[in-house]
């Protein structure tokens, strides 16, 4: 038989049993009801419950083969099948009644994260937003998903609190579960202690190695945390071994890179550097921007662009902050129920933005003489011996990159020197930090001493 | 159709048909309940297409036939007759209720438009369960379900089966009662979870009372029902998995309060008044001084309620739904009731007192 388009042949059909029954019993039996496939002449009917199911089959059977086989005579039989239909009424409704999900009531979100595996179905790739922050991060994730075991094994994401690491990792253990059908678990590296001491303390060591074992993919969130925890760290090792000789994909996510984790044995730490260490860092202006822009779409919620661009301006280092801030707009704007103006969101969010500490010209000098391990005096000496020169010039970039203090005060302050000599100071800095690794990597730590 | 039989019963079958009779429906046979007779039997039959029942009443049949008659001018009429026996017979498409004093007339619809209730068949699957305890735990979790049908599956009250353990289960993801069968009731059910609309419950509970024995159970993916003696009920499933529940369910405490359940519903009763529109109460939890306090104001006024209660852990402090809280004192059958917490923003669990089988969890309202 010709595969005939199921709606047209159905609305054929319809339109022919329409004529021989009443109005009333039409609309009660008929609706709803839909083609979902024909095959070797059998043609099968969707329909809502088995009270519609049984009425059909019962008392209109013969009117629908009938409507079917004048339309088509090589049709042999109709089956029924009970199946969910979207009623496009229901989604519409649907969409109005999220809306007052910004009540202050809390639900239990945690209803949905899957026990088997522990992932949130929330994390998906789809629902990632990809800036230049994070883009290496993401590729990176995208790739292992792809290839799993393969090609970047272990993968190690490190980046700042609330940055989106847990997504990432999430993303990538739900990717695999839907379509690569793959064992995921994803842990804690403190539930993994837990887990661990708990089978100790249990003589069910042994039990512990299987349930780890028997995974695809694993991923360990916050691995710093096994900082110090040696017969956790020993078994992890173990455990590493097991899942890299059988090319099973493990993935990490920490708050640092493995360098710079102490109070972890250096054989877990070459095995953690071994695959792939990506970071994710702070996101710039436009990816905030973008990230805000993206959950107000989907919370389906009226805030400017204003409003978003005010948010993505003052909340700078950190997602997690910046949804937080948006969310309480939007339960504000829930009760009110209008749209706030900037001026009450700016009083709204007053607290979630971190004072600016107040630093002085002494403070930057005192803490860049410590980390260069120099005198803080000499620093205003007229020596030009090279272990004073470059802190002296580091404090200058400092000063004016960071405090946009003028050139011919800092020279002042720091021992009468002239302004060129600090213009000169601030562009060498500048340059050389394009180029330079370890200077980068110093001016970032001295700005973490600082601020 | 032509048959005699004893009034009461005949007016409680219909009493019960026609709570399930199609309301509002644009097919109006719907509203109606069918009287079959034959043998020694008249089956009486409604259904609103979520809902099908079919009662079996023994009677004294003098002719077989059928009728539909709209359920609620029948039992209307039925309820306020005296008489102890009543004579039904259709003549001309309608039914002719005769009594030693009264003949009545009931304009009936062609019966042959009834719909036949669907019988669960295809990948059939059984078991027994006692009624009483079926009916009782049902009314301890019903509530809890949510109203919404934006997800059909919670919704709905759960049949969740954890391994053998039975449980009843509700929740609209704010709250949840949980009831456990005792392990004395044994039932062989393999499916993990039923998962049973929630508008379908209260008649499930009225007609599982009428009958405390074994109700036989019958399922398959789209459809169950509940053969309690002489009625037969049968409803919609939703085609669905209830989420793991158990999960949330704190397994620990931070702080543990027993207090005299009288007590506590007697303070709840009068903040209820002082509630504001989330309905929010604060608790506040000392263990130094062995005291719950708890406040709650609106702009009518303010009260602060102050009980004795045993408390253990670290002080605490939390604002909830004052109806949540209420909601639970129905299903607690103990004098004292205990009161666990996790932490702000935390899960309230509440049980009765040396009664474990009864497990409700309060989210708490963010502050």
């Amino acid at each position: 038989m010709l595969l005939i388009d199921h709606k047209t042949l159905w609305a054929e059909a319809l339109a022919d049993i329409e004529l021989n029954v009443s109005k009333a019993n039409f609309g009660t039996w008929f609706k709803n009801t839909n083609i979902t496939r024909q095959e070797l002449g059998i043609v099968y009917l969707s329909v809502p419950n088995a009270f519609v199911k049984e009425w059909l089959v019962n008392k209109y059977h013969k009117f629908i083969i009938k409507s079917l086989r004048d339309l088509h005579p090589e049709i042999r039989g109709v089956e029924y099948l009970i199946s969910k239909i979207e009623d496009p009424a229901k989604e519409k409704r649907e969409v109005v009644f999220e809306k007052p999900a910004y009540t202050e009531q809390l639900a239990m979100q945690e209803l949905y994260i899957n026990k088997e595996d522990n992932l949130n179905p929330r994390y998906l790739f789809e629902s990632f937003i990809v800036g230049p922050f994070n883009e290496l991060a993401h590729a990176a994730a995208h790739a292992v998903a792809r290839k799993l075991g393969s090609l970047y094994n272990p993968l190690y994401i490190y980046g700042g609190t609330g940055l989106g690491k847990t997504h990432l990792t999430q993303a990538i253990g739900n990717y695999l579960k839907h379509l690569g059908g793959k064992k995921v678990y994803y842990v804690t590296s403190e539930r993994f202690m837990i887990d661990y001491v708990n089978s100790v303390q249990n003589n069910r060591a042994n039990l512990f190695k299987e349930k780890y074992r028997k995974y695809d993919v694993l991923i360990m969130d916050d691995v710093q945390f096994l900082s110090e925890k040696e017969k956790t760290q020993e078994e992890l090792f173990h455990l590493f071994n097991n899942f890299y000789e059988n090319n099973k994909q493990i993935i990490f996510s920490s708050d640092k890179p493995p360098k710079h984790i102490s109070g972890i044995e250096e054989r877990l730490r070459s095995r953690l550097e071994g695959g792939m260490i990506v970071d994710v860092n702070k996101p710039d202006y436009e990816s905030r921007l973008a990230i805000l822009q993206a959950k107000v779409r989907l919370g389906n919620v009226p805030v400017s662009d204003e409003i978003l661009g005010y948010i993505a301006n003052v909340i700078q280092d950190n997602i997690r902050e910046l949804e937080g801030a948006l969310n309480s707009i939007v339960c504000q704007s829930y009760l009110k129920k209008r749209e706030p103006t900037l001026v009450e969101v700016k009083q709204l969010i007053k607290n979630n933005i971190k004072p600016k500490k107040m630093i002085s010209i002494k403070d930057v000098a005192i803490i860049v003489a410590e980390f260069y391990n120099i005198e803080e005096q000499t620093l205003y000496e007229k020596t030009r011996k090279k272990e004073v020169v470059k802190p002296r010039q580091v404090i200058m970039y400092l000063l004016r990159e960071d405090l946009h203090t003028s050139y011919p005060y800092i020279g002042q302050k720091l021992g009468g020197r002239d302004h060129t000599t600090v213009i000169h100071a601030y562009e060498k800095i500048k340059n050389e930090l394009k180029t330079n690794n370890l200077l980068s990597r110093e001016i970032d730590q001295i700005r973490a001493l600082l601020y | 159709m032509k048959l005699e039989c004893a009034k009461e019963k005949l007016r409680d079958a219909i009493g019960l048909a026609e709570k399930i009779t199609g309301k509002n429906l644009s097919l109006p046979i719907l509203n109606s309940v069918l009287l079959d007779a034959s043998g020694r039997n008249l089956v009486i039959r409604a259904t609103n297409l979520e809902l099908g029942i079919e009662i079996v009443l023994p009677c004294k049949v003098l002719k077989t036939g059928v009728a539909a008659v709209p359920g609620a001018v029948l039992f209307n009429f039925l309820s306020s007759l005296a008489a102890s026996t009543v004579a039904l017979e259709v003549t001309a498409g309608n039914l002719v209720v005769s009594s030693l004093q009264h003949t009545t007339i009931i304009k009936g619809f062609p019966p042959a438009d009834f719909p036949s209730l669907p019988r669960v068949v295809e990948g059939k699957q059984s078991f027994v369960i006692p009624g009483d305890y079926f009916s009782t735990a049902l009314r301890a979790v019903a509530y809890s379900a949510s109203t919404s049908l934006v997800k059909p599956e919670i919704a709905s009250v759960c049949l969740y089966n954890h391994g053998g353990e039975l449980a009843i289960v509700a929740t609209d993801s704010f709250r949840l009662a949980e009831k456990v069968f005792p392990p004395t009731v044994k039932i062989n059910l393999t499916a993990t979870n039923l998962i049973i609309p929630t508008k379908n419950i209260p008649e499930l509970i009225r007609v599982l009372e009428t009958n405390t024995n074994e109700v036989a159970v019958e399922y398959n993916q789209h459809q169950i029902s509940f053969q309690a003696g002489e009625v037969y009920l049968t409803s919609r499933l939703v085609d669905g998995v209830y989420p793991d529940y158990r999960q949330i369910i704190p397994t620990t405490r931070t702080t543990e309060v027993v207090v005299l359940k009288n007590d506590l519903l007697e303070a709840l009763k009068l903040l209820n008044i002082f509630v504001d529109r989330f309905g929010q109460v604060t608790i506040m939890v000392s263990p130094a001084d062995k005291k719950l306090e708890f406040t709650a104001s609106n702009d009518r006024g303010e009260n602060t309620s102050r009980l004795t209660a045993t408390i253990e852990g670290e002080p605490i402090t939390l604002a909830m739904n004052i109806k949540y809280l209420l909601d639970c004192f129905q299903s607690i059958n103990t004098d004292s009731l205990k009161l666990k917490f996790n932490g702000p923003n935390k899960p309230v669990v509440v049980q009765g007192v040396g009664d474990a089988s009864f497990t409700y969890l309060i989210m708490p309202i963010n502050r």
